[in-house]
């Protein structure tokens, strides 16, 4: 058991899939920040916007100085990744101003906000800029060997969200097909009751599958195909929400990392 | 490596698989339990419909806030909408009584009393 965990801790992997993946992210997180500083401005000057402040004590980012400064570093730290200049504060600057926008009000809570706190919280301590990045360009060295632990439990991670959403789906609402009925828009054939619930039972089964087929040199590449279609089809078919597309490049990002499977 | 930072590296990936493994089975076990767990779309929880009640008698329809051009809206899914939209829409739509929450699946109406 020790000796498995301080060969995970030492080994080492190429450093461009993680690259990728902090570009990826660093995407992604653009994306969210421009419907954050949308959503922060609404709530305070939409009446038809439904405030949901949890905490009394926590800063209200009212002001629209203050929703400027939080939206120009927002962007700073997103590009900062992408660009992979100074990731690791990047990485950091962002987690922090996703923790405050999650104190500022509950409508900031969701799924793919803390998917990707955790992302970032794994990039920041990875060496994600060894190669293409500001650093790799200035030194113009060639590929690099960076530490594995922090891409291991990337992968982990992705793999633990879709166990758990899979397991979560094992109830009635949903394999009735309900759930699907009320979220998708669905052409008149597919809300058939057999198709619907073929469907729903379906999601679940690529959930699963995903969760371990990933991890298999034989399956993967099935298991990426199908990763593409599911997270392709669900923004088609609920709408090009922001946390939906954001959600899908985090994971897209995250399927980079199990392209290359070298250690050392 | 060096010792120090190979314990410290060691912890933080047993407490992070700990946690990680933990925390969303307790949701098994904890219904409600939502927070920090992969629940989305799982249809365990219910989103309501909002009906507001006014002193003339009529009824207006608020419809379900998660959805893009409802005419009032939440811009997240976890909001707990019984505490924060109806004290809202009261101050919102001059007039209104009462909120109804109606949970059609579950076949469960709550009513809030405006203030």
């Amino acid at each position: 058991m020790t000796r498995a965990l301080v060969r995970l801790l030492t080994h080492e992997r190429p450093a461009w899939p993680l690259a990728v993946c902090r570009i990826g992210l660093g995407t992604a997180a653009m994306i969210r920040g421009l419907k954050t500083v949308r959503d922060l401005y609404l709530l305070q000057h939409d009446p038809a916007a439904v405030p949901a402040r949890l905490f009394e004590w926590a800063p209200r980012l009212a002001a629209t100085w203050e929703i400027a400064c939080f939206g120009l570093l927002w962007m700073a730290a997103s590009l900062g990744l992408v660009v992979g200049y100074r990731a690791r504060l990047s990485a950091g600057v962002l987690l922090a101003l996703s923790i405050l926008q999650h104190l500022v009000d509950q409508n900031f809570w969701a799924h793919h906000m803390y998917f990707m706190m955790l992302m970032l919280l794994l990039v920041g301590l990875s060496d994600s800029e060894a190669t293409l990045s500001v650093r790799w360009g200035r030194e113009s060295s060639p590929g690099r060997w960076i530490p594995g632990w922090p891409v291991w439990l990337l992968k982990v991670q992705l793999s633990l969200a879709y166990f758990y959403s899979a397991a979560a789906k094992l109830n009635e609402p949903f394999l009735s097909g309900q759930v699907l009925l009320d979220r998708l828009a669905l052409p008149d054939f597919a809300r058939d009751p057999v198709i619907i619930q073929t469907l729903a039972v379906g999601a679940v089964g690529v959930e699963f599958f995903l969760a371990f087929a990933l991890w298999n040199r034989r399956l993967r590449p099935l298991a990426l195909v199908a990763g593409l279609f599911l997270h392709g089809l669900i923004p088609v078919t609920m709408g090009l929400y922001a946390g939906l597309i954001v959600f899908s490049m985090m994971v897209f990002s995250i399927y980079v990392l199990f392209l290359d499977d070298r250690t050392r | 490596m060096s010792r120090a930072r190979l314990l410290a590296s060691g912890t933080f990936v047993v407490a992070y698989l700990t946690f990680q493994i933990v925390y969303p089975a307790l949701s098994w076990f904890r219904p409600g339990l939502d927070r920090f767990t992969w629940h989305m779309y799982a249809g365990q929880e219910e989103t309501p419909r909002f009906l507001v009640h006014f002193a003339d008698g009529s009824t207006r329809d608020a419809g379900v806030l998660l959805r893009r051009n409802n005419p009032v809206r939440l811009f997240g899914p976890s909001v707990d909408q019984e505490r924060f939209v109806p004290p809202h829409l009261c101050g919102l739509w001059t007039g209104a009584r009462e909120v109804q929450v109606r949970y059609v699946h579950a076949g469960r109406d709550v009513i809030i009393k405006c203030p």
